[in-house]
């Protein structure tokens, strides 16, 4: 072996062979390593090749519109013209002023001093704007910096919203300065215009929406600029945001290695958002929301036929529009720390006592168990001895009493007596079973976030008479949304069927050219159930009802009209602290009307009122004054269309 | 068998299996400038390509001159050759350009050389010429120490210009030469020694830096803090920050606390994402894009580029033309018809080899990165013209091994 290595290194071609076995074994080497590195690893060098020089920016959809029963848009947007300015196309700009900068100091810059200038910049273009169009520009470096780190791709806003002198002016000024442009972007709106005013209707239904700020999202596929993203937050647009806000699109642009837009590499175009048409009928949400006057409370019009909900209101109300583009934490304070708490949907997320308007409830248990008939009475004296407890009826503080009273008579005058006397023999049992007919204590499935659940007596426990005769009278274990009670009055009205609210009828595709489009979606009224009670007995109860508005001595004739068979049951429920002081009372009226083929059936809450007959009837009455144009009050609303405003997309990129 | 060629007949002999590769291979730098430079449809490329072309032409020309005049009348010139190089590497210290930090071109722009590519092709003759001398002891030390000397010469020369790369590639050829002239083996093992003993104090040297940068990064509150106190360091160390930076993002590709390893990782992504058959022509990104700074795309990472589109069938192909153009001067050397013919086909395979091997090791992690153009690729006046007379040198000596 040593030999043949020595022959090997003693000869000139034996040193050339090693020569060249090094070199070949080198070239080897090189081409292992690029079969490594292109064949076998070469996906994952692709991908972080792509993740580092392609960038996702996302194309917002145009936001679905909500529609009225007739077709009245009740939220859309409107364009917003907004001042933006591009940073990616300041970069000569900017190189240049980094350029001047070391000539000047001949020296490297101090660290960050690029970016100042790169601020700098930007202030001194959005000054020149500004004094333009007459507003001071609002801008901190930090968010400059952040965006020209961040977000490059993406438009930073310096002037949002322009009113139109300042458009016109801009559109005078044309071309703006490198970089600038006025950009349209969609605003959502809400409103109702009624003659010649617009206010936001149905807004705590409708909900409202808020805007993200643009982000730089990292851990998906490709690194993704989200652009502001509108997302509701509260009622339907919370509700349907999904159905609402469409499908998001995007541009997938290729970045050079200082991050600027090199080109684009394809467009994903987004989907717009499908429309809501509403069961709501504006006109009738007007009326409601107008009778609720300066109460606090709730107003619901149902059409006891399908179940369609035709006004839902709860005042005092605020306007979304204050939200828009994004919700202030000022505002939201404010409106947190109000007292009266206007964001609280009291028709809905709310849940009260339901006072005497429980009797109906309790009469058709009574009438379906037997233990009740026509012929079922008691005397009132004013005041009844139960369980050791003295229990009054509500006459006997206005110094008086109501004799002896039959079941028609009881819920006329809403005896009370009657009532704890005849409830103690249905008992706790039969009248639970009758409220479950009802669905009462369940949700109605109403699609708004945070429906109260309403509130019915465990029968898992045994309960003292005291108890039972509280719940004859609508107090103590039972509490109802004025939904519900919408829904009860309903189910009386149309003779027994059970049947869930509807607040949302069907969903359409956008139509580009106004109008709705073609359905994608639509929700059938739904019918829960059919009570047991028979329809003569039924009868009895919805007589006694018409007793209540149409008697001369009815408490609830304060929501008759003139012309109309209005049937209608009053409650007052106590409302007391935890020492048992009342404290105040919910005045509580549901009807529905015409007697004959009920149209509406509705359910009026007030948290301020006296009684239900003084101060919630009245409310009911302008309703059906309004519904039945009976009224004095002139009608404005001569079906006014409002056409969606057609938003010109984005224009640039 | 006894004849003479003439510089005519002489290119009856030529080997075109080799030509051919030289030509695809230059052919081929073309568009790999073209693209390499390239910036998009709308905006004018760079002239680079063009100047490519007029210098290939040039080294056409400089082949031709190359393959006619029979190598043994040049190696009569050695001394002038010799001299004329060193003169020029002289001249470049005081009247050259500096480009990069470094005063190593001569004229002016564009069409300046680089004298350190010309004293290459002296060295080679230099130490072919005194080394064949058939008075030659090689087993003496005085031959030992006359070649160090020359080679001593040239590499300080380029040394304080700087250009390190070219420096270095000078002592494996001339190892390489001395190994086949027949320099004993104690020698070598000698020289082992003291590559053993620099190797130790730059080691220690680049710990002292690694610690010092360390601190550095820690203590620093952004990059350009950072990257200033690191070059206030580069007196009280033999290299300079960037070189060891570079050293060490090699050792430690995750090493990257302020970007040193850009061009590393651009290059093995740009290299890795070509696949098996590349993106096409024009349709890599990484130099478009500035990933791969434009600045070294069309020279020192051409092979990137040409990676990036062609693939791995691309990089396949080229590895294969230089395996054909060093195996050809490799039998040159074998089939040589005197020594001075088999040394300097020696020396210029080993130089060719290096710059390919460094090059191409480089930009795809083997090697730490240096500034090594790729032979007849990269975008290069001098170097493309040394290369083509350097091949032409060796056609020459091939042609004429028969012969007398």
């Amino acid at each position: 072996m040593r030999r043949i290595w020595q022959e090997i290194f003693r000869r000139e071609e034996g040193r050339l062979m090693l020569l060249g076995l090094a070199i070949v074994g080198c070239l080897f080497m090189l081409a292992t390593q690029l079969f490594q590195l292109q064949v076998v690893q070469s996906a994952e060098f692709g991908a972080s090749q792509e993740r580092q020089s392609q960038r996702l920016v996302e194309i917002p959809a145009v936001r679905g519109l909500i529609y009225d029963r007739n077709g009245i848009c009740l939220a859309d947007s409107r364009p917003s013209f907004d001042a933006v300015i591009y940073l990616e196309e300041l970069s000569d700009e900017w190189r240049e002023r980094v350029r001047q900068e070391i000539r000047r100091h001949g020296k490297r810059l101090e660290p960050g001093r690029r970016e100042q200038l790169l601020a700098e910049l930007v202030r001194e273009k959005a000054g020149a704007f500004g004094r333009l169009i007459g507003v001071q520009p609002q801008l901190d470096e930090r968010a400059i910096r952040i965006h020209a780190s961040e977000l490059r791709p993406l438009p930073l806003i310096l002037f949002p919203d322009l009113n139109e002198t300042a458009v016109a002016i801009a559109n005078e000024h044309y071309p703006l300065p490198t970089g600038m442009a006025i950009e349209v972007n969609p605003v959502r709106r809400y409103g109702f215009k009624s003659g010649d005013q617009t206010y936001p209707l149905a807004a705590h239904s409708l909900g409202y929406v808020t805007r993200s700020k643009p982000t730089l999202e990292l851990d998906q596929s490709l690194p993704t600029f989200t652009q502001a993203e509108v997302r509701g937050v509260s009622g339907l647009e919370m509700k349907f945001d999904r159905e609402l806000r469409g499908r998001t699109g995007s541009r997938t642009i290729l970045i050079n290695a200082r991050g600027y837009k090199e080109r684009e590499l394809g467009v994903q175009p987004p989907q717009p958002g499908h429309d809501l048409v509403l069961a709501l009928d504006a006109r009738c949400q007007q009326a409601a929301e107008q009778a609720l006057g300066e109460h606090i409370g709730a107003a619901v019009v149902i059409d006891p036929n399908n179940g369609d909900v035709l006004a839902l209101a709860s005042n005092p109300t605020f306007d979304p529009n204050k939200f828009i583009p994004h919700v202030r934490r000022e505002e939201m304070d404010a409106l947190m720390k109000d007292p009266s708490k206007p964001l609280a949907n009291r028709a809905v997320s709310e849940q009260y006592a339901p006072g005497s308007t429980f009797k109906l409830v309790v009469a058709l248990a009574g009438l379906d168990s037997g233990k009740l008939s026509s012929a079922s009475a008691a005397f009132c004296s004013g005041e009844v001895q139960v369980g050791g407890q003295l229990k009054k009826c509500w006459i006997k503080s206005k110094g008086g009493q109501h004799g002896a009273v039959n079941l028609r008579s009881a819920i006329v005058h809403s005896c009370n007596i009657f009532f704890y006397e005849h409830g103690m023999d249905i008992g706790m049992g039969p009248i639970v079973a009758m409220a479950k007919q009802f669905h009462l204590g369940e949700r109605t499935g109403v699609p708004l976030p945070r429906e109260a659940r309403g509130h019915l007596p465990d029968l898992t426990r045994r309960h003292r008479p005291a108890e039972t005769a509280n719940i004859a009278i609508g107090q103590g274990e039972v509490d109802t949304t004025p939904l519900q009670m919408a829904c009860v009055t309903a189910a009386i009205a149309n003779g027994g069927t059970v049947i869930a609210p509807r607040l949302v009828k069907s969903i359409h595709q956008q139509n580009r050219d106004g109008g709705i489009g073609t359905a994608v979606e639509e929700f059938p009224p739904r019918e829960l159930g059919r009570l047991t009670v028979r329809p003569q007995l039924m009868e009895l109860v919805r007589k006694a009802m018409l007793g209540v508005v149409q008697d001369a001595d009815g408490t609830g004739k304060k929501a008759g009209v003139p012309g109309v068979e209005v049937a209608g049951k009053t409650g007052t429920a106590q409302v007391m602290d935890t020492q048992a002081n009342i404290i105040g009372h919910r005045a509580w009226f549901v009807s529905f009307a015409p007697y004959k083929n009920p149209k509406y059936a509705l359910a009026i809450m007030l948290e301020d009122g006296d009684s239900g007959g003084q101060t919630a009837a009245p409310v009911a009455g302008k309703i059906y004054a309004h519904l039945f144009g009976v009224s004095q009050t002139k009608d404005t609303a001569t079906k006014p269309q409002r056409r969606p405003l057609a938003l010109a997309r984005g224009g640039r990129h | 068998m006894s004849r003479v060629l003439t510089p005519w007949s002489v290119f009856k002999h030529l080997s075109w299996l080799s030509l051919l590769t030289m030509l695809a291979l230059v052919g081929a730098s073309v568009f790999a400038i073209y693209s390499a430079t390239y910036r998009g449809e709308d905006v004018a490329n760079a002239p680079f390509w063009k100047l490519q072309a007029i210098w290939i032409g040039v080294g056409l020309v400089s082949f031709v001159a190359a393959v006619a005049i029979d190598y043994r009348q040049i190696g009569k010139w050695t001394w002038v050759l010799y001299s004329v190089c060193v003169l020029l590497l002289l001249v470049v210290l005081v009247a050259g350009t500096e480009r990069y930090g470094a005063r190593s071109w001569l004229g002016i722009r564009g069409l300046g050389i680089q004298p350190s590519e010309f004293a290459k092709i002296g060295l080679v003759f230099a130490l072919a010429f005194y080394l064949s001398d058939p008075e030659r002891d090689a087993r003496s030390f005085k031959t030992l120490a006359i070649c160090l000397a020359l080679l001593g010469g040239t590499v300080a020369l380029i040394l304080l210009e700087p250009d390190l790369g070219s420096a270095a590639v000078l002592l494996p050829m001339a190892a390489a030469m001395m190994f086949v002239a027949g320099i004993p083996l104690r020698y070598y093992f000698g020289a082992l020694l003291a590559v053993a003993i620099l190797g130790a104090v730059l080691y220690t040297n680049l710990l002292g830096y690694q610690a010092k940068s360390e601190e550095f990064r820690r203590t620093s509150p952004d990059k350009a803090t950072y990257t200033q106190r690191l070059i206030e360091l580069q007196r009280q160390y033999i290299l300079k920050p960037y070189q060891w930076e570079r050293i060490l993002v090699f050792l430690n590709p995750e090493r990257d606390p302020y970007g040193w390893g850009w061009n590393l990782r651009q290059s093995q992504i740009a290299v890795g994402s070509g696949g098996i058959t590349g993106k096409g022509w024009l349709q890599g990104t990484q130099n478009v894009l500035g990933f791969l700074p434009r600045q070294v795309a069309p020279n020192d990472f051409i092979f990137s580029v040409i990676a990036e589109e062609g693939g791995f069938a691309a990089c396949g192909l080229v590895l294969v033309g230089y395996a054909v153009l060093l195996l050809n001067g490799l039998w040159t050397a074998l089939a040589a018809r005197d020594r001075l013919g088999r040394l300097l086909a020696t020396g210029i395979t080993v130089v060719l080899f290096c710059h390919v091997f460094v090059n191409i090791g480089m930009t795809i992690g083997l090697v730490p990165i240096t500034g090594l153009p790729l032979p007849l690729l990269s975008y290069g006046g001098s170097f493309v013209l040394s290369t083509m007379v350097a091949l032409g040198i060796l056609q020459n000596i091939r042609a004429r091994r028969t012969t007398y």
